[in-house]
């Protein structure tokens, strides 16, 4: 089974699609990872590590909810929203291998992150469908003898 | 399934530790989170029950510059060991690259253990997927332990297929032989990788595919 592989290219398209939704909407962060947890992109105030979590428990919650569907006669729950006292986070299925997170204070409304992340999910579609493609062959250097940790 | 970002010079590899109910899991990876240095982990979350037995998953981040020039992001997760929570762990399998079964060696927990493997082939299946494909190794658990089966035993019973599985003896809660499983995994994660993603692609690209 081959990687999936984000190039430079690709990794700044997606970056500007999130870029905008998080400046049209006022979100804390606004980020994309796969039905695994890989973090695609993301434009975010928080650090990179603690997001790393983020990226795998909505991935994790996401499959849960998909399963909890399945039981009610459903594929998958198109949209989720954790409602929060001041901060909440909605999270849209996209194409059923992708998410797209938006973590959203009190400067802004559910309402309107759905409607621009409606929006934004067709723009994405194709970008991330692109990642799944094969690329060229990569060039890698490893130390065999040496441990990992 | 591994993820490579090419921007970032990131590659990301997903390990999942397996097996019977309170044979370990958490416990490599608290030892785990314990013994890295702080700038090779992230933050280790536990979904745990009031009990502390695990709910969905326990996860680890962790970072190695094994492949020069990029940073190898190795995001370790347990499954939860208990019957009823088989969707959980099918879950969890979710493009995995590596696994780690943790078998309890108390003779009395054999029984556990192969309902545990058999699981992991059943749940692996349901994504047509399978060990002949994923790398793994074993690790026996709990040697410290009083009424424990031999290792030959547990190699005899767990490790039977057509490629031996590495094997390692471990005690968890002190530490003994925790990295070594994590190293012997991620190696053979990364030796997987390379085949699949270097010399395939290479190798197209020779025929002019």
């Amino acid at each position: 089974m081959s990687a999936q592989t984000l190039n430079e290219e690709q990794s700044r398209a997606i970056h500007r699609v999130l870029d905008k939704l998080k400046k049209d909407t006022d979100a804390g962060t606004a980020l994309v990872t796969d039905s695994g947890g890989n973090i695609l992109a993301y434009v975010a105030d928080e650090d990179d590590e603690s997001l790393q979590t983020v990226a795998a428990l909505v991935a994790g919650s996401f499959s849960a909810t998909r399963e909890l569907a399945s039981l009610i006669g459903e594929q998958e729950f198109h949209a989720i929203f954790h409602q929060g006292e001041k901060t909440s986070i909605f999270i849209r299925c996209i194409a059923s291998t992708f998410l797209l997170l938006v973590v959203l204070g009190p400067e802004t409304t559910e309402g309107l992150v759905r409607l621009y992340s409606e929006k934004v999910a067709k723009q994405l579609l194709p970008l991330l469908v692109e990642t799944r493609r094969e690329t060229g062959p990569l060039s890698l250097e490893i130390d065999n003898d040496a441990d990992v940790f | 399934m591994s993820f490579v970002n090419l921007q970032k010079k990131e590659i990301n590899f997903k390990i999942v530790y397996y097996g019977p109910p309170l044979c370990g899991k958490t416990t490599n990876l608290e030892y785990l989170h314990s013994a890295i240095p702080d700038d090779s982990k992230g933050k280790m979350t536990m979904l745990s029950t009031q009990e502390d037995r695990t709910l969905y998953f326990d996860f680890l981040p962790l970072r190695s510059n094994a492949i020069k020039g990029f940073v190898s992001r190795f995001q370790l997760y347990t499954v939860p060991g208990q019957p009823i929570y088989n969707q959980t762990r099918r879950i969890v399998l979710t493009g995995v690259d590596g696994l780690v079964f943790v078998a309890d060696s108390q003779w009395s927990e054999m029984e556990h253990n192969a309902e545990s493997f058999q699981n992991l082939q059943d749940n692996l299946n349901t994504y047509k997927r399978s060990l002949h494909s994923i790398p793994y190794v074993l690790q026996f658990n709990k040697r410290d332990l009083p009424d424990i089966a031999p290792t030959e035993y547990m190699d005899f019973m767990l490790n039977q297929g057509e490629e031996k599985a590495p094997c390692f003896e471990s005690i968890a809660t002190e530490g003994e032989g925790v990295q070594d499983t994590l190293n012997a995994v991620c190696k053979m994660v990364i030796a997987q990788f390379v085949k699949e993603n270097v010399g395939s692609r290479a190798a197209t690209a020779a025929k002019g595919e």
